[in-house]
């Protein structure tokens, strides 16, 4: 399903150099697979993601997403293909403080032209499914953290992604609550959704089926 | 059509949705959004207040009438002073018999109008009319019947008034019973036939009618006369007219006139030989004239207005980035989550929209509030008819206005914040600031154009201060101080004209002997408002061809030059030996004295003065006094005559002004000149009393409101853009706040620190100001012809006016960085 080779990415340093962040990266993932990337801090673990999240344009190499030759494409194809594959989860959350739990669902759809009643009962199946109906009409501060997390990940795939991208997301929450997301997480991969997640935490990579470790910008091992 | 429908419905939808979600950001930083909405309320209100203006007095057409798009306006050329005149009956009635581009032709002319109340008399504003007057207008009455053709025919009952609907609500609280009822006017009885429509308040600016009464009052002796001109002229085009058809037919009209009279409609002073030219103009309510003086004035305050409202825009679009610096991680999830830039762009534009539109809605109610007040700051004249109303042209400008408003400081911040560093926004929840704008950033840019910005308008309102103020103290060759003028009227108090002259030789007599009163005199006129002319031909003096000959002159009693203290260069003083049965004497000025009698001794020249068409008096020079201003304080000097009282025609005497000199405050002597006046003859009324120094307050008032503004205006922008200074150096302190407190973690002083903020504010200032200077001496060549006395470079308001500026923007500059020296360093390291 997604196909990377020979990623570079650099950054300027000073006016004549500049710096590797990702060095020839170069794998596979197929479509069902559970990815972890894994590795110590500045070892572009992040910026890897951002490129297969495709936030980040600005890079060397090939990726190839479900046939779709995205190096070659331009920003708004890149932006439509992004729509219909991927889900994003972050460290932190990042609801909208001023929108509801609802609204904040229904932001990702209404981005996607959706009919207002076809959305609706997205919306509504979502809050379901994630057991969330009670906490619909709250606002982010109004929920702990791991509820926070898990609207945000009803919010990553409320548009049917087939790829859901994490970085780190259990970095801000106690055991228990990064628990119930990674069983969330192996839930929505069993259901058939491609995951890719940046972690630190061995046990959260044993919830996935293959782990890429990178240093200093270059694939370690991928097993 | 169905899937168009689809597709509006789902457009409708979400920009339903950017809006209850622009309405909670706003709600969720009141503080924030109440400044910008302020902000907006000034930039609109300050262009909605003007415009309010431009629409009374240019762009509203005459109201209450009928279709007053084919409505015209007829003027006869004065002989020296312009195309736009007025006309004489018997050309207004050859004009409506032989013309056949109207549906009718009317004339209308105002007349002062004494309204006896009980005891005393109400001045009122009259108005008298040919009978077809409002039938061409199209006016309904509210009651009763209006004036027709009929009541001006010969025979007819001419002591019949129409009502104005203001007039009736006043004087007869709208009472139903009021057709029938007798109103003395002048001393003589009319019957009030009707009440005008509400909506109907008379066709000029300058006069708001109380009354309307047939023209033929006013007499054979003027009425035949075809050198009179008095009347103004309305007509309805028919239609298959224009305007270019009707001046065209005129013009045929007056060649003819000319011919058979032309002693009356040929020659003016350009074209001795052509007949008198005729201008047909659409109906306006303010004259061609006075249009021109009132449009350069309304297009500077648009102007002036317009760079406040710039100001405000340039200051929200700065509020708007350090917003969208702060909201940049929201930004940044939105475009994660699937949000197109176009699409957040929407929904920034809608909420700029939402503040503009609030802005927008408050301005216009504000609007409603200071319209009433410019009409406080124009020359009254004889009355302003002037309709500040919020009608549907100031609902469409303030609308226009606002979605302009809206996109103005909307777009760029919009534009701004939906590009944000993406992935640096979505993993840091440190404030970052957006991508620079060229070496000092987009926000800095901005403060710098409003502080030029508003340097460029205190230095306009400061050059207009300097204006009213040299004018104000501008050398008028009499002294105004302790001078009461006081305006009377015998022509319908006493039975004769000798009578009234006996009045009139009894009351400085009577005046001086109040406490406190130090001289009296007598003059037709006021000074500085107006004057009579008339044609003037002096002994051994020819005339250059083309040059004008008909000067302006007063009638004064004795002691008129004492009276004023207008110094007496030559000669002599009226003195009660020149009356009606002694030598016919004149006093000239020193500028008629150089230019007709120079080298000369002007004492016992003769002066001619026609008395008719074919017969002049012969009048002995007695005095030559100092030139003073006649007309305007920035005149320059003209010759004057002056004819004694006592010699002078009976229509020139029969309403004389009185100016008292006091011992102090003129006002304190108003209470017993009345009962002088009143003891005198009960029956002479008072119509006005004033000082002089309010009538020369009153001469500069169109520079005075011009002041006013631009100085209100200027302080507003000046308050915004030290607010913006103010906004943008509080957000760089608190933007640097862990810079800071390494700076002074690691040895840095208060002094320091201060001067590292204040480094980057004065930046601003030098930078701004420099623009500011520079753009002042480009825009202001435009005012120019608006100043008197003083340079649009004048050094004084430049120097000054910087000066302020700077100092205010120090101190705005110096608030935030004064704080940022108290920044305590331990818990600005903890800071993120």
């Amino acid at each position: 399903m997604i196909g990377i080779q020979d990623v570079e990415k650099t950054v300027p340093q000073g006016r004549f150099s500049k710096m590797f962040l990702l060095r020839r990266i170069t794998f596979d993932i197929k479509a069902g697979e559970f990815v972890s990337i894994m590795g110590p801090s500045g070892a572009g673990k992040s910026t890897l993601l951002h490129i297969l999240g495709m936030y980040d344009t600005d890079w060397n190499g090939a990726y190839t997403l479900d046939g779709n030759e995205i190096h070659r494409m331009k920003q708004k194809q890149r932006a439509e293909i992004q729509k219909q594959y991927i889900g994003f989860v972050f460290q932190s959350y990042h609801l909208l403080d001023h929108l509801t739990v609802y609204e904040n669902l229904d932001l990702p759809l209404s981005y996607r032209d959706m009919k207002k009643g076809d959305r609706e009962s997205v919306v509504g199946d979502t809050l379901d499914r994630f057991q969330i109906v009670g906490k619909k009409d709250l606002y982010p501060n109004q929920l702990s953290g791991g509820q926070q997390q898990l609207v945000a990940v009803a919010r990553a795939v409320i548009a049917h992604p087939k790829i859901l991208l994490a970085d780190e997301p259990t970095g801000n929450l106690h055991s228990d609550q990064g628990k119930e997301i990674m069983e969330l997480f192996k839930r929505l991969n069993d259901e058939g959704t491609t995951i890719i997640q940046v972690t630190h935490s061995q046990t959260n990579a044993e919830y996935g089926s293959r782990v890429i470790n990178l240093k200093d910008g270059w694939m370690d091992d991928d097993n | 059509m169905a899937l168009l429908c689809g597709a509006h419905r789902r457009k409708m939808h979400t920009l339903l949705l950017d809006l209850k979600y622009s309405i909670r950001t706003l709600a969720k930083q009141p503080l924030v959004s109440a400044v910008m909405i302020i902000l907006v309320v000034l930039g609109i209100g300050a262009n909605t207040s003007i415009f309010s203006f431009v629409n009374a007095t240019l762009l509203r057409p005459i109201q209450g009438v009928r279709d007053p798009a084919s409505l015209v306006s007829v003027y006869t050329s004065d002989y020296s002073s312009g195309l736009y005149g007025t006309s004489s009956y018997p050309d207004y009635l050859d004009f409506r018999d032989q013309g056949d581009s109207f549906v009718g032709l009317a004339a209308h002319s105002r007349q002062r109008l004494l309204a006896r109340v009980g005891d005393d008399f109400e001045p009122l504003s009259g108005h008298g009319v040919s009978g077809n007057f409002f039938t061409v207008l199209g006016i309904t009455p509210t009651l009763g019947r209006l004036l027709t053709t009929s009541d001006n025919l010969p025979g007819a009952n001419l002591q019949v008034a129409v009502i104005s609907h203001g007039y009736w609500q006043r004087r007869f609280g709208g009472t139903a019973d009021v057709v029938g009822t007798t109103l003395i006017l002048n001393n003589q009885p009319y019957t009030i036939v009707g009440v005008s429509s509400a909506d109907f308040s008379g066709v000029t600016v300058d006069s708001r009618p109380d009354v309307w009464i047939p023209i033929a009052n006013r007499g054979a002796e003027i009425l035949d006369r075809r050198s009179s001109r008095w009347l103004r002229i309305v007509g309805r085009l028919s239609p298959e007219a224009t305007v270019e058809r009707a001046g065209v037919q005129m013009i045929a009209i007056m060649a003819r006139l000319a011919e058979q009279y032309p002693g009356s409609n040929k020659g003016t002073l350009q074209a001795p030989d052509r007949p008198r030219p005729v201008t047909v103009t659409s109906a306006a309510r303010l004259g061609p004239q006075m249009r021109d003086q009132i449009e350069l004035v309304a297009w500077l305050l648009m102007a002036v207005a317009g760079m406040v409202l710039l100001i405000a825009c340039v200051n929200m679009a700065n509020l708007l980035l350090a917003r969208a610096s702060v909201r940049r991680q929201e930004i940044a999830v939105r475009l994660s989550l699937g949000a197109t830039r176009s699409r957040l762009v929407r929904q920034l534009v809608t909420e700029s929209m939402l503040i503009a539109f609030i802005g927008g809605g408050v301005a216009l109610l504000i609007t409603d509030w200071i319209g009433n007040l410019i009409p406080g700051l124009l020359p009254q004249g004889d009355g302003l008819n002037l309709n500040f109303v919020i009608d549907q042209r100031m609902m469409l400008f303030t609308l226009s206005l606002t979605v302009i408003t809206g996109l103005l400081f909307g777009i760029i911040p919009s534009f701004q914040a939906s590009n944000p560093d993406l992935i640096a926004s979505l993993k840091s929840s440190v404030e970052i600031p957006l991508r620079r704008f060229g070496r000092i950033g987009l926000k800095n840019t901005l403060v710098v154009l409003q502080i030029g910005l508003s340097l460029m308008l205190l230095i306009g309102a400061g050059l207009f201060l300097r204006n009213v103020q040299l004018a104000a103290g501008a050398e008028v060759g009499f002294n105004p101080e302790n001078l009461l003028v006081v305006s009377t009227d015998v022509s319908n108090a006493v039975d004769s004209p000798e009578k009234g002259i006996m009045f009139y030789d009894q009351l400085p007599e009577r005046l001086n002997a109040i406490d406190g009163v130090q001289s009296v005199t007598l003059s037709a006129t006021t000074p500085l408002v107006r004057w009579a002319r008339t044609t003037f031909l002096f002994e051994g003096y020819t005339p250059l061809e083309n040059e004008d000959m008909e000067l302006p002159y007063n009638v004064t009693g004795t002691n008129h030059f004492s009276t004023l203290q207008i110094p007496i260069i030559q000669g002599r003083d009226f003195t009660q030996r020149d009356g009606r049965e002694g030598a016919r004497v004149i006093i000239i000025n020193q500028v008629a004295a150089m230019r007709y009698f120079p080298g000369q001794d002007p004492l016992g020249k003769r002066v001619y003065l026609p008395e008719s068409a074919d017969e002049s008096i012969e009048h002995e020079v007695i005095g030559v006094v100092g030139t003073a201003k006649y007309w305007n304080v920035r005149e320059d000097p003209q010759p004057f005559l002056y004819q004694p009282f006592a010699q002078a025609a009976a229509s020139r005497t029969s309403r004389m002004r009185v100016l008292i000199r006091t011992a102090g405050d003129p006002v304190d002597a108003i209470p017993a000149v009345r009962t002088v006046i009143k003891n005198t003859n009960r029956n002479v009324p008072i119509l006005d009393v004033t000082t002089l120094n309010e009538v020369i307050g009153e001469s500069l008032a169109l520079d005075r409101m011009i002041m006013v503004i631009s100085s209100i205006f200027g302080i507003v922008a000046l308050v915004l853009a030290m607010v913006g200074l103010y906004g943008v150096m509080s957000y760089a302190v608190s933007r640097r706040t862990r810079e800071i407190g390494i700076r002074m973690a690691v040895g840095a002083r208060q002094s320091d620190v201060l001067g590292l903020i204040l480094r980057n504010g004065m930046f601003m200032i030098v930078i701004g100001v420099s623009t500011g200077l520079v753009a002042s001496v480009g825009v202001t060549r435009f005012i120019a012809s608006m100043l008197h006395g003083v340079t649009t470079t004048d050094p004084l308001t430049y120097v000054t006016v910087t000066a302020v500026l700077i100092i205010v923007a120090v101190v705005a500059c110096y608030l935030p960085a004064h704080r940022a020296t108290k920044v305590d360093p331990l818990r600005a390291l903890r800071y993120e």
